[in-house]
């Protein structure tokens, strides 16, 4: 079987409100009330899904070694957003606003990105409240963007859910 | 003026979030919640440069109750 190739292959998208993250809808994900990201940010600096654990070191008195095991689990979130010259282009600026913004991250991986979501495609789902979005400095020949780092709640996040039908 | 914090719904699930009010013609499928427009209309009433704060305060307050 082929490789999953990365190229224009994450359908991305930011939805309000979800019912049950480890099984969003189909309606859920392609309703009027959803914003489509996966061309509204750099590939660049993307960062999404976990990124590390805490270790807890509590060795039993019968242990011999240093024995740990797995804690918390920490998300990371962020991403570089383009501005756009219209104020209808610049859907992302408009919405992330400031930082208490909450919601979810959807991310499909391994279909193109513009096919719409679809009954049993795996997905990741991530609770998330915004952080103050943060302008860059400008580049030499690069567009104008600003960082936005989401908090990770973990209670919304799924990072195997499978989308339902209804 | 800074952007504004308001509190929604969805309108077909009744699912409240809370979304910058500048993103909501993004998202037809949310309509603002009556307390939010109760609020919106209070707003009206008072001076430009307090509201703002207010508003956005009694929006995450509401909505972190909520949840």
């Amino acid at each position: 079987m082929p490789r999953m190739l990365a190229d224009a292959q994450r359908r991305l998208v930011y939805v309000p409100v979800i019912a049950n993250s480890s099984a969003p809808t189909v309606a859920e994900l392609e309703a009027t009330g959803t914003l489509l990201l996966s061309c509204l940010v750099t590939a660049a600096d993307f960062s999404l899904g976990a990124s590390g654990e805490d270790s807890v070191s509590e060795p039993a008195l019968c242990a011999t070694g240093n024995d740990s095991t797995p804690g918390r689990v920490t998300y990371e979130a962020g991403m570089n957003f383009y501005r756009w010259t219209t104020a209808e282009e610049d859907k992302a600026w408009a919405t992330f606003t400031e930082k208490g913004v909450g919601g979810f991250l959807v991310q499909r991986m391994g279909q193109a990105f513009d096919e719409p979501f679809a009954a049993a495609d795996e997905v990741q789902v991530y609770q998330v409240i915004t952080g103050t979005p943060m302008i860059q400095s400008p580049v030499a020949g690069g567009a104008e963007k600003f960082r936005q780092m989401f908090y990770v709640q973990s209670a919304g996040t799924d990072e195997r859910a499978i989308v339902a039908a209804a | 003026m800074p952007p504004r914090l308001v509190q929604v719904r969805h309108k077909v699930t009744g699912r409240k979030a809370v979304l910058a009010e500048t993103a909501l013609r993004f998202f037809p499928d949310y309509v603002k919640t009556t307390r939010q427009e109760r609020l919106d209309r209070a707003r009206a009433t008072k001076t430009p440069a307090a509201a703002p704060a207010d508003d956005t305060k009694a929006a995450l307050s509401a909505s972190q109750k909520e949840n």
